[in-house]
């Protein structure tokens, strides 16, 4: 009694100090480190980053803005010399600054999509998974039908009655995007769920609240940062697919998939109004593909 | 077997008839009606047109009217297109539709099937390394980009294939349409089946099939290619709204004349009875697919079909 | 024993096997030797991570392609090693065949178990399907399926856990193979059946003098089975040798710990008050001044006479329908601090949207009292519904009926607040250590806990204080107050579960199959702290497990629990010198004791019939056949206090439950 009495003092007087306490690495900093090793991980979230550094700063060190003519120059061809690196279209504006500011557009609307579809997926997957039962049947049913669906014909449908409004816009195609992150977190959830740490916690006292931001939230985080980084890529298409179709974002404005349109349909004698355009949007594209996968890989180190 | 199909084909009932109704109030409750145009009409001219299309009822009624016209088949009038009904126009865009699509679906499915198969079994050497980069091409290029592109490199500087139109159905106007359609499916379809046959082979009843003696054929065609199919499977139900989604860009730039185009100049010129009228076809249309996939799951998993 | 060179069937040499992995070259298996010889049983065994199933998987060929294996496989005047593929399938399953532990997923979900089994024969002998059906239905018939022909046109969900492991076995002896190799076969059974398993498999190995390969890591199943031990740690064998060689002069002090490791069950001689004396005597003593249990004999007629008689079914009951009686061990109510009466948990099941619902009783009528200081153990076998018992004491899951009276309150109708004091004073320790561990936090964290809720006046420090000492008080070093749990050992994380219980000085600590998934050394190291923790800070404690030896271990007083109701409840001696009802003895007879001469001494109870599923409503009346026409199908057996404090259901005489020898 009298040893462990005094084992004791010296352990407070090393708590005290903080000393020599080995810190731990929680499962999500061995996460990191995995990704850090991933190669085409990193390089592609370099790229991205670049990518987005150059999409926001770009626009203040071009002489040329997005929508003014240059009357000097119309359907010029990229040059270094000429002022217009990326060359000019029919109308004499610059495709570099058109090119920066339709992937400013693109990224804003897939990133506003992808916070709702966020929101609303996670809420929706965490009520189903915890609350369980008829409640999570009937939800998870009503997400299958939806699933089936093909939404696009929403968004479409929506455009025709409320106008091309780009807000609107955001706003539709997150709420149509939220159905796989609904699956997965309800997944997760009901897994986490009947983890025996929950009954654990149920045992110590804690209130359903607590158990649900201390010790269901915090390990939803993973996947969900995994998929929302999936979603990205395919939100960046809809929008170009539905600017493409005429429904999504119009003149003045522009994104990458109305530029890939106008591009597209001169194909054959400005070909550089789609090549520049396109070559954005497959690195966009490219680079979240690889970070979305090393993230997946790394936080779910199976054998692939 | 019967009365699992049965049963499912009850459920969709319901499925259908949310969607229905919802797509329905959606439109009818949307500011502003069909014939608020530009140019304002006469006030006679409007309620006779109202007459006409019952816009002069309760939207209950009209509700009620729809439906029962639903059951006929009668998927209402287009308001722009007045000579033909939504569908009329509809019969009349769909076999071309249904033709690029079915081939289309029936290709990424064989294709994506097999090289997911061969990816996984040449797992990490040069046949893997080789689909990788077409599944990736497929993942990352848009169908409206890379059609454009095929165009011109197949239709324009090679003369190969010709860049658009119907041609009588032939195959030379089909191959660019059905590969532009085709090619994101067969990627994700392949990504799908290698994963899941990669986890499948590591599965405890696979080291019994191997402890058994059986050779590696034997392995892949009878124990492992049921249970790597069922995450394929039911990836078919959204591939064919996928696909449907598709068939508006492909439709659109090589100028066919299936549904997706008039649905595209529908909601361009927004005639909502064409476009509520289409949208309820599709929906029709993915359901059914739908139920085929749900009864082919069933098939490949037996534990399915006793819940 | 000398073994002849000619005889033997496999030779091992020198066998290595490197893992390539992400972090680097993992050695599983650094130079083995194994022999083993015609007719013979080998077993090997080990704690988890020895290496044992990957030195016959890598003998197989069965490793993952992330294997480096070298070294010598001598099968036949061949190098298995050295084989083509090709050339390998030619031995696998027709002259060496292996079976595996989980038999739920090593039977392929979508084929039929007769496409399973003809496969085997189509692939290896060339002979008409009419024979190959034939073959099989012969097989299935050997290893004691019933029905086998319907069963041949099944799918393995349909099969039970240990039907499913019988056609394993079928299977892998359909080409009556020189060598089979069990990887821990029976490890996903319960105790019953893996007694009915290991008996069938010595049976075909007499029979077809097969040359057998028992991996394993319970030194029972050894004494049980083999010919000879070969025991491996760390991808090594530290020690082999004949069993008796191994269990009676064990000279590796590994070895040595593993079998002082195992929880033995024994009474002391004088305690036993068995049927027949005379088989009694015939057992040789397990340590000095203890004997074994052994059961009556079931072929013995003279049974009845004694004391220990099976009750008439006619014999005096509590008058309610349920298993309350007043069955504390102690003499003194005053002590008695948890009070359990006819408590029910049932579960509505689903299947499907239109099919009718029906109810799963997992509780049905369970009572008993817990006094002060005491520990009750609860065993059960899968399905008998010990956990759900567990939860519904605790009030994690509300019994559907029933009290539940925790010094004097009753539980069932308490609010919140309330329920919040019974908590910190009642916890629970769950059977994965990882699983009850929040991922995402510190063990340091997931401790002070408990404090945050039952003390919230405590500042950081005086918790961080208090998580240290009880760190300390569980063997953990304090070092590891910032780690998390997937950087600790199961042993460690299991520390950290006890821990964190013990944080809010409970006076009640549920073990839910506490040490079930932990080593055998590990899960006696846990079984002292419980011990320990119990003698200092007087728990008490309940204890469950599937584990006949474990409870044994560490309890004073024994429930035995069967499709959700009481069958005895005894103190620990008393049930074990004289169990009385025929589930009890059969479940303490088919526990294999790790010693190999009492082992094969002992004869086994073998009941009719499988051990049944909670959802069959008949099943309940397994151990009354005589009056199932009389009672309605959801009758629960009446306890009736047999001996003073020994409470047995009531049940027929077990001569009339036995399964006919012709079956055999």
């Amino acid at each position: 009694m009298i040893f462990r009495k005094a084992k004791l003092a010296i352990l407070e007087s090393v708590l005290d100090n903080g000393a020599d306490l080995a810190p731990g690495r929680s499962l999500f900093q061995d996460a990191v480190a995995r990704l850090k090793r991933n190669k085409a991980a990193v390089a592609s979230l370099i790229m991205l980053v670049l990518l987005v550094v150059f999409a926001i700063a770009g626009p203040w060190f071009i002489p040329h803005n997005y929508e003014d003519p240059d009357w000097a120059a119309f359907r010029t061809p990229p040059s270094l010399d000429g002022g217009h690196w990326f060359g000019t279209d029919q109308n004499g504006r610059d495709l570099l600054a058109r090119t920066l500011f339709g992937t400013r557009v693109s990224l804003l609307v897939a990133l506003i999509a992808t916070v709702v579809s966020v929101v609303i997926g996670v809420s929706y997957g965490a009520i189903a998974g915890y609350v369980g039962g008829r409640v999570d049947q009937a939800m998870m049913r009503f997400v299958d039908i939806m699933y089936a669906l093909p939404y696009i014909l929403f968004v479409i449908l929506l455009m025709v009655i409320f106008g091309r409004n780009v807000f609107l816009l955001f706003a539709a195609i997150g709420a149509l995007e939220w159905l796989t992150m609904a699956r997965i977190v309800r997944g997760q959830t009901l897994s986490i769920k009947q983890r025996e740490y929950i009954e654990a916690a149920r045992a110590s006292g804690l209130g359903t609240t607590a158990i649900i931001f201390r010790h269901i939230v915090p390990n939803l985080v993973g996947s969900v940062v995994i998929y929302a980084t999936l979603t990205i890529p395919e939100i960046v298409v809809v929008e170009s697919f539905l600017s493409y179709l005429g429904f999504g974002i119009q003149e003045p404005l522009t994104s990458l998939g109305t530029l890939i349109a106008e591009g597209a349909d001169v194909l054959e004698v400005l070909p550089w109004l789609l090549w520049f355009p396109a070559s954005f949007l497959v690195v966009l594209l490219l680079s979240l593909l690889f970070i979305g996968d090393g993230l997946r890989d790394a936080f779910d180190p199976r054998d692939r | 077997m019967l009365n699992y199909a049965f049963r499912r084909l009850l459920s969709t009932i319901p499925v259908l008839w949310i969607a229905i109704t919802a797509c329905f109030f959606v439109l009818r409750l949307a500011p502003g009606g069909p014939f608020d145009g530009e140019r304002p009409l006469p006030e006679a001219i409007k309620q006779n047109l109202a007459a006409h299309y019952n816009l002069d009822k309760s939207l209950f009624e009209q509700y009620i009217i729809y439906l029962g016209n639903l059951l006929q088949g009668d998927l209402g009038p287009s308001f722009i297109n007045q000579d033909f009904s939504v569908a009329e126009q509809l019969l009349v865009g769909l076999p071309y539709t249904l033709i690029i699509g079915g081939v289309a679906f029936f290709l990424s499915i064989v294709l994506g099937i097999t090289a997911g198969i061969l990816g996984s079994v040449y797992r990490n050497r040069f046949p893997d390394y080789l689909i990788g980069m077409v599944v990736l091409s497929g993942l990352v290029l848009p169908n409206f980009l890379v059609a454009p592109v095929l165009q011109l490199f197949f239709g324009l500087k090679l003369e190969w294939l010709p860049v658009g139109g119907w041609g009588g159905g032939a195959v030379s106007h089909i191959v660019l349409p059905v590969v532009v359609l085709a090619l994101p499916h067969v990627a994700r379809i392949s990504r799908l089946t290698r994963g899941a046959m990669i986890e499948v082979m590591h599965s405890n009843f696979i080291r019994t099939a191997r402890s058994k003696g059986l050779g590696s054929a034997s392995i892949v065609w009878r124990h492992a290619l049921k249970p790597t199919l069922t995450p394929v499977v039911s990836y078919l139900g959204p591939a064919a709204s996928y696909l449907l989604t598709g068939s508006l860009v492909v439709e659109t730039i090589f100028g066919l004349p299936g549904i997706g185009r008039y649905f595209i100049n529908a909601a361009l010129n927004r005639d909502y009875g064409m476009v509520l009228g289409t949208v309820v076809f599709y929906m029709i249309l993915i359901v059914v697919l739908n139920l085929i996939v749900d009864i082919l799951y069933a098939w490949l998993d037996p534990r399915v079909r006793s819940r | 024993m000398m073994q002849n060179v000619d005889d033997r069937v496999l030779d091992i040499r020198n066998l290595h096997v490197r893992f390539q992995t992400n972090d680097g070259t993992v050695e599983a298996v650094r130079g083995v030797d194994a022999q083993v010889s015609a007719g013979e049983c080998l077993g090997v065994v080990g704690e988890s991570g020895s290496g044992k199933s990957q030195t016959f998987l890598a003998a197989m060929g069965l490793l993952a392609s992330n294997a480096t294996v070298t070294g010598r496989v001598q099968f036949q005047g061949q190098n298995l090693l050295d084989l083509s593929v090709r050339e390998l399938n030619r031995i696998r399953g027709s002259r060496i065949s292996m079976i595996f532990q989980d038999p739920l997923t090593a039977l392929t979900p979508h084929l039929r178990i007769g496409a399973q089994m003809r496969e085997v024969l189509q692939t290896h002998q060339h002979i008409s399907d009419r024979d190959a059906q034939q073959r099989c239905l012969q097989w299935l018939e050997n290893v004691r399926i019933p029905e086998a022909a319907h069963r041949l046109k099944q799918y393995p969900h349909e099969l039970s856990g240990g039907m499913r492991q019988r056609v394993m076995i079928a299977m892998a002896m359909l080409c009556e193979p020189e060598l089979l190799i069990a990887d821990e076969p029976t490890t996903a059974l319960d105790v019953t059946i893996q007694a009915e398993i290991l008996d069938l498999m010595d049976e075909l190995r007499r029979d077809h003098g097969t040359a057998v390969v028992l991996i394993t890591h319970d030194m029972g199943v050894v004494a049980r089975m083999c010919d000879r031990v070969q025991v491996m740690r760390h991808g090594e064998y530290v020690e082999q040798g004949s069993c008796e060689e191994v269990f009676y002069g064990a000279q590796h002090d590994y070895t040595k710990m593993l079998l002082d490791s195992v929880p033995r069950i024994y009474v002391a001689p004088e305690q036993i008050v068995t049927a027949d004396k005379s088989e009694a005597d015939e057992v040789a003593p397990l340590r000095q001044g203890a004997q074994p249990v052994s059961p009556a004999s079931p072929a013995s007629p003279a049974s009845p006479a004694s004391p220990a008689s099976p009750a008439s079914p006619a014999s005096p009951a509590s008058p309610a329908n349920d298993q309350s009686v007043s069955t504390t061990g102690s003499s003194n109510p005053a002590e008695t601090i948890l009070r359990v009466r006819d408590l029910r948990v049932t579960f509505p099941v689903h299947s499907g949207w239109f099919a009718r619902k029906r109810t799963l009783r997992a509780v049905d009528g369970i009572g008993f009292d817990l006094a002060a200081g005491e520990t009750l153990g609860i065993v059960g076998e899968s399905g008998s519904g010990k956990s759900t018992l567990a939860r519904a004491i605790l009030q994690l899951i509300e019994p559907t009926d029933g009290q539940v009276n925790w010094q004097g309150k009753e539980l069932t109708v308490l609010g919140r607040r309330e329920l919040q004091k019974f908590r910190q004073n009642a916890q629970i320790v769950f059977q994965d250590p990882l699983a009850s561990l929040n991922p995402s936090m510190t063990v340091g964290d997931s401790m002070a806990e408990p404090l945050k809720i039952f003390e919230p006046g405590l500042d950081r420090q005086a918790r961080t204080r208090r998580v240290a000492s009880m760190m300390e008080r569980v063997g953990l070093p304090y070092t590891l107050i910032n780690r998390y749990p997937h950087e600790l050992s199961g042993g460690q994380n299991q520390r950290v579960g006890i821990a964190r219980a013990m944080m809010s000085r409970p006076q009640l600590l549920i073990c839910d199959e506490a040490v079930s998934a932990l080593d055998v050394s590990i899960q006696a190291q846990i079984l002292a702290l419980l011990k320990d923790l119990q003698q200092e800070f007087g728990l008490s404690l309940i204890f469950i497990s599937h584990d006949l030896s474990v409870v044994w271990e560490v309890s004073s007083r024994i429930l035995v629990m069967y499709l959700g109701s009481v069958v005895e409840l005894a103190s620990r001696d008393d049930l074990f010198a004289r169990p009385q009802h025929p589930y009890t003895r059969q479940l303490v007879s088919a526990v294999p004791v790790p010693d190999p001469k009492v082992e094969r001494a002992r004869s086994r109870i073998k009941l009719q019939g499988e051990l049944a599923s909670p959802m069959d409503a008949g099943a309940r009346l397994r151990f009354l056949p005589s009056r199932r026409a009389q009672l309605p199908t959801d009758h629960v057996p009446l306890l009736s206090e047999r001996f003073p404090n020994h409470f047995v259901a009531e049940h027929d005489p077990l001569e009339s439950l036995l399964q006919p020898q012709g079956a055999e």
